[in-house]
């Protein structure tokens, strides 16, 4: 339908650059002209002509294909039909051609629906062995021969035909092969001799063949000419005629093989495990046994071998130092030798499991603490998130406002250097943004962080606002103000976040790299127009994004100049994502600006001193 | 001289090979199985009460494994770390018991399958208690509800804004914008608690690669989302069973419960026709289209299973199934729910129809749901290629073949130029076949 094209083109190219047509739906009256945003009318029409279009549809006409005649033979059974799925499906033992040539010698033919399987199958196969393809051929029918005329793969079931003597003289391989079996099959004799006279004139392929005819009627009397060929100089002959010598009851080879394998076997005895029998109340096997459930339950094997030796080697230090009983130092060193063999990691791990344990202690709460402490224990209180020397995972839903809360928090506290909590990539597989992992862990250290970081203020949030301040000031590279201004927005510290946008003007007004920026704005705009889980202020987003934009346009014709391939490339999608990024954004002025900076590349002038507007009050020129 | 009583013991009624093996999640499990069904690797094993089975299996550990299944469920526990669903011990379990080498009369089961037992039994009961959906705080379901229609709302008027967006900027941006450009999006959808939506826009990122006329189907998609989100959004106007089938397409389900209950059962010798599954995600689905004979309705059965446990088996493609169905309230009833199935019948092959009588049948539905993209088709017709496979029927008309469902080079066989009877599903790019009778009457998946 012409006018379901001319909608499609339409939408292609956008409702910004071309009309909404004017689309007739059978059936429905269409409005003059209505008002609205021309992309809900495109998308509206769409819809009725979907489904009009859906429900009217017409049959088309095709050819039918010939009918074929019917099979005369009658098909097997069920289970037999079954089994040749099974077959066919690839389950172990492969019978195809047993099941084949007993249905073909009792006049059955393969069930239909499997009769394609079975022709892929047999298509499969090797040239150099046609019997399984004349099997599926017999085996198929006319029906087979119907499928060959539609599919150019099956045309083997059609142009094959039973091998005369013109097969060995003119035929290819196939029809040799055909012949050879047939021959093997009649009079093993006088294809033993036409092997034997054809055998240096043939290539190695030839000769593979021509063992793997010979290992059909096997006698003594083929014995010389396969012990010949257990010399040729093909490994693949050799191989071949090993297996079918090695099949032959009573030839040399089959001896020789005998024997030498007889000199390699013997048989072999295990070993009964020994028992430990313990008494209580002895300290130091008690202690190395508990280091060593320790190590178990990390996954490291650790043996009651290992404990005894540990246990004499500790006695053993104790009397070369002259000491009653053995102590910490000779303890922990038999366990570094023998339970940890050597190892200073798995040393550390029995010295914190064991020597130093973990408990965390608690302070009463009238103790005077620094204000930031106090601020901290009163959030933590008041969103139920206890500290614990045990890691701990937790798992935030962002649309509940406690679990907003506490995101909120952790980021702040990230802000400050105080790393109670480390994000977690991927813990539940999650295919909404609502999710957010994280992991919880108290050191004693961060008390002392958390100290420190209260010179920024008297609670959480000031502190965190101050810091990021101090942080954008110190700054010297523009992807670190980038990547604070997203921690800020992270954090929700709205009262930051002016300052840390006028350091990233000041920077960007110095810098010609503005790769970066555009590489963080399309997300930015994204969650400023859709908006985002965590509820953050559009508008305040909106603000950010419009300052990127104005620093990207001032620096772009800069940064476009002299790239090589790669960077072109790169360079070419960021600007891509960044077109789309102003054009969802509200702001009329914003989108001018970036078309003209667009038109100036395009014109290939040299870049021209930076307009008015790039300049903001303070910066240095 | 008295006769001692012969004790009745009220043991479930034995299973056969056949049905343990089909719960079997694939077929490695079922090899394995039947080799670990032997006396010699089971010291301990029993059969107590109305349907429950325990027994030790000695395994590679030190400590044999022990396995409990319940038979009223299935279900089943054993303390093996394997992740499938049952798992090779339980099935060895209960092909012994099918092939009744299983002890009735050992007495009680141990301590630890008593106790699983006993909680399943209670926790059974508690759910059976409150079966028809009461909620124990009607409060706090009333503000979940509430809170869920909210986000609901703002996500579809999100997504309204996001598909305006994509066609006012145009829509060959798409070909270049990769997965994550749908990926996000239906995140977005996701957090609104709409995942039917969310669905919907995950599959449309493989359209742009769809080749020729990618751009027609990829607006036809945008446009029926966009009145999904209208209609949603004007939800005062549309008659009950439209606005059943509008909140069920935005990823309102209904419990089944609810269902069962609020439902008329229709009574039927429901035909299994076809059968499909699809996997999604860490989801397999199985839907299984059912006629009636005498009422002449179609119906589509869904089931699911997680990835690594069997799906349900209970309708086999070829049988008839005397059943009665409970449908989901819609503007176009199709889902359906089995409430009880009676028995188990032969089927014969359905009457097929016509070509044309399938489009009109379609059309009248997607008058009353123009979102519907899955049509039950029985027709006789006769492969044909015009030049992409199509079936032809005897007035001449002709369908073309989905291209997902390939070549179907068995439909062709079995045909080989004579018409066959053939079910599957219309959707708007093709049919596809599912199920085919050959002239012996004996039935075919494809």
């Amino acid at each position: 339908m012409s006018t379901w094209q001319d909608l499609v083109t339409a939408s292609l190219l956008g409702t910004e650059r071309t009309a909404v047509p004017l689309v007739a739906v059978p059936g429905v009256p269409t409005p003059a002209d209505a008002p609205g945003d021309p992309a809900a009318i495109l998308l509206d029409r769409a819809a009725l002509l979907t489904v009009a279009r859906r429900g009217g549809r017409p049959a088309e006409r095709a050819e039918p294909l010939p009918a074929t005649e019917p099979d005369p033979a009658p098909t097997v059974s069920p289970a037999a039909g079954r089994r040749l799925a099974r077959m066919l499906g690839g389950e172990p033992p492969d019978l195809l051609a047993e099941w084949l040539t007993a249905a073909v010698t009792r006049g059955r033919r393969a069930p239909a629906y499997l009769l394609p399987a079975l022709l892929d199958r047999a298509r499969r196969v090797t040239p150099a062995d046609p019997e399984l393809r004349l099997l599926a051929a017999k085996a198929g029918g006319s029906r087979a021969r119907w499928l060959a005329g539609l599919n150019p793969d099956w045309t083997f079931v059609t142009a094959h035909a039973r091998p005369g003597d013109d097969a060995w003289r003119l035929g290819d391989a196939g029809q040799r092969r055909g012949y050879l079996t047939a021959l093997r099959a009649h009079d093993p004799g006088a294809a033993r001799e036409l092997i034997a006279g054809n055998w240096d004139a043939a290539g190695p392929d030839e000769r593979v063949m021509f063992v793997n005819v010979m290992a059909g009627g096997l006698s003594l009397a083929d014995e010389p000419l396969l012990e010949a060929a257990l010399d040729d100089r093909s490994a693949w002959v050799r191989k071949m005629a090993a297996d079918v010598l090695a099949a032959l009851p009573g030839s040399a080879l089959a001896q020789r093989m005998a024997e030498r394998a007889g000199r390699c076997l013997r048989l072999d005895r295990g070993i009964r495990g020994t028992r430990l029998f313990r008494s209580p109340g002895q300290p130091v096997e008690r202690w190395l046994a508990k280091a060593a459930a320790v190590l178990r339950d990390e996954g490291i094997p650790a043996s009651s071998a290992h404990v005894i030796e540990s246990v004499r080697l500790a006695e053993a230090l104790a009397a070369l130092r002259g000491r009653p009983l053995a102590g910490l130092e000779e303890v922990t060193e038999a366990a570094r030798s023998v339970l940890c063999e050597g190892s200073d990691l798995l040393t550390a791990l029995i010295q914190r499991r064991l020597v130093v344990g973990e408990r965390l202690g608690t302070v009463p709460p009238a103790t005077p603490m620094v204000p930031l402490q106090r601020d901290l224990q009163d959030q933590q209180r008041h969103l139920r998130l206890r500290p614990g020397a045990e890691p701990r995972d937790y798992d935030l839903d962002l649309r509940k406002p406690n679990d907003l809360a506490r995101s909120r928090l952790l980021y702040r506290l990230a802000l400050l250097d105080v790393a109670w909590g480390t994000p977690l990539q991927g813990r539940t597989p999650n295919i909404g943004t609502f999710r957010e992992s994280w992991q919880l862990t108290w050191r004693p250290e961060l008390d002392l962080a958390l100290i420190e970081a209260s010179m920024w203020g008297s609670t959480v949030a000031a502190a965190a606002a101050q810091r990021a301040r101090s942080i954008a000031a110190g700054a010297t590279a523009l992807d670190e103000l980038t990547a604070l201004t997203e921690r800020c927005l992270l954090a929700d510290l709205g009262d930051a976040l002016p300052a840390v946008l006028a350091a990233v003007r000041d920077r960007a007004a110095l810098e010609v790299d503005v790769t970066h920026l555009m590489a963080a704005l399309p997300a930015l705009v994204r969650a400023a127009r859709y908006g985002d889980v965590r509820g953050t202020d559009p508008a305040r987003l909106g603000e950010v994004a419009v300052e990127m934009i104005t620093r990207v346009c001032a620096g772009l014709p800069a940064a476009v100049a002299s790239l090589d391939e790669t960077a072109e490339q790169a360079m070419r999608e960021r600007i891509d994502a960044v077109n789309s990024a102003t054009g969802l954004l509200a702001d009329g002025a914003c989108r001018d600006r970036w078309l003209d900076t667009l038109a100036v590349l395009a014109r290939g002038d040299d870049p021209p001193d930076p307009p008015a507007w790039a300049w903001a009050p303070g910066a240095r020129r | 001289m008295s006769v001692s009583r012969v004790r009745v013991a009220t043991v479930a009624e034995r299973w056969d090979r056949v049905r343990v093996l089909a719960l079997a999640p694939d077929a490695p499990s079922q090899r394995v199985a039947q080799s670990l069904a032997s006396g010699r690797a089971w010291p301990l094993a029993g059969a107590a009460g109305p349907g429950a089975l325990w027994g030790e299996c000695r395994g590679s550990a030190v400590t044999p494994y022990r396995t409990v299944v319940d038979l009223t469920g299935p279900a089943y526990r054993c303390s093996c770390p394997s992740r499938k669903f049952p798992c090779k011990h339980a099935l060895a379990l209960l092909l012994l018991w099918a092939d009744g080498s299983v002890k009735d009369d050992v007495g009680e089961p141990p301590e630890w399958a008593a106790s699983w037992l006993t909680a399943r039994a209670a926790k059974v009961g508690h759910t059976q208690a409150g079966e028809p959906g009461e909620p124990k705080d009607p409060k706090t379901a009333a503000r979940r509800a509430e809170q869920r229609e909210a986000r609901v709302a703002t996500g579809l008027a999100e997504l309204d804004r996001w598909l305006c967006d994509q066609v006012r900027q145009g829509l060959a941006a798409s070909q270049r914008a990769g997965y994550g450009h749908w990926d996000d999006i239906a995140a977005r959808m996701v957090d609104a608690q709409a995942p039917g939506l969310a669905e919907r826009l995950r599959a449309l990122a493989s359209v742009p690669y769809s080749g020729a006329g990618w751009d027609g189907r990829l607006l036809e998609e945008y446009a029926l989302l966009r009145l999904l989100a209208v209609a949603y959004r004007r939800s005062a106007e549309p008659p009950p069973p439209l606005l059943a089938t509008i909140r069920s397409r935005v990823g309102f389900s209904l419990r089944q419960a609810d269902v069962l209950a609020g439902g008329q059962p229709v009574r039927d010798h429901w035909q299994v026709l076809a059968r499909r599954d699809l996997k999604q995600d860490r989801i397999r689905t199985r839907r299984t289209w059912l006629r009636g004979r005498k009422t002449g309705r179609t119906a589509l059965v869904l089931s699911f299973a997680p990835a690594g446990q069997a799906l349900d088996d209970t309708l086999t493609v070829g049988t008839d199934a005397d059943a009665d169905l409970v449908f989901y309230p819609g503007a176009v009833p199709l889902r359906a729910v089995v409430l009880g199935k009676h028995d188990a019948l032969d089927g014969s092959p359905p009457a097929g129809d016509t070509i044309a009588g399938l489009l009109a049948g379609y059309a009248a539905a997607l008058a009353a749901d123009p979102w519907l993209d899955s049509w039950p088709a029985v027709l006789e017709v006769t492969p044909a290629r015009s030049p992409a496979p199509a079936v032809s029927d005897a007035a001449g008309h002709a369908l073309p073949l989905h291209p997902g469902a390939g070549d179907c080079w068995p439909l062709f066989a079995l045909s080989a130029g004579h018409p066959v009877t053939v079910a599957g599903e219309w959707t708007p790019h093709g049919l596809w076949p599912l199920t085919a009778w050959d002239e012996g009457g004996r039935v075919v998946p494809l």
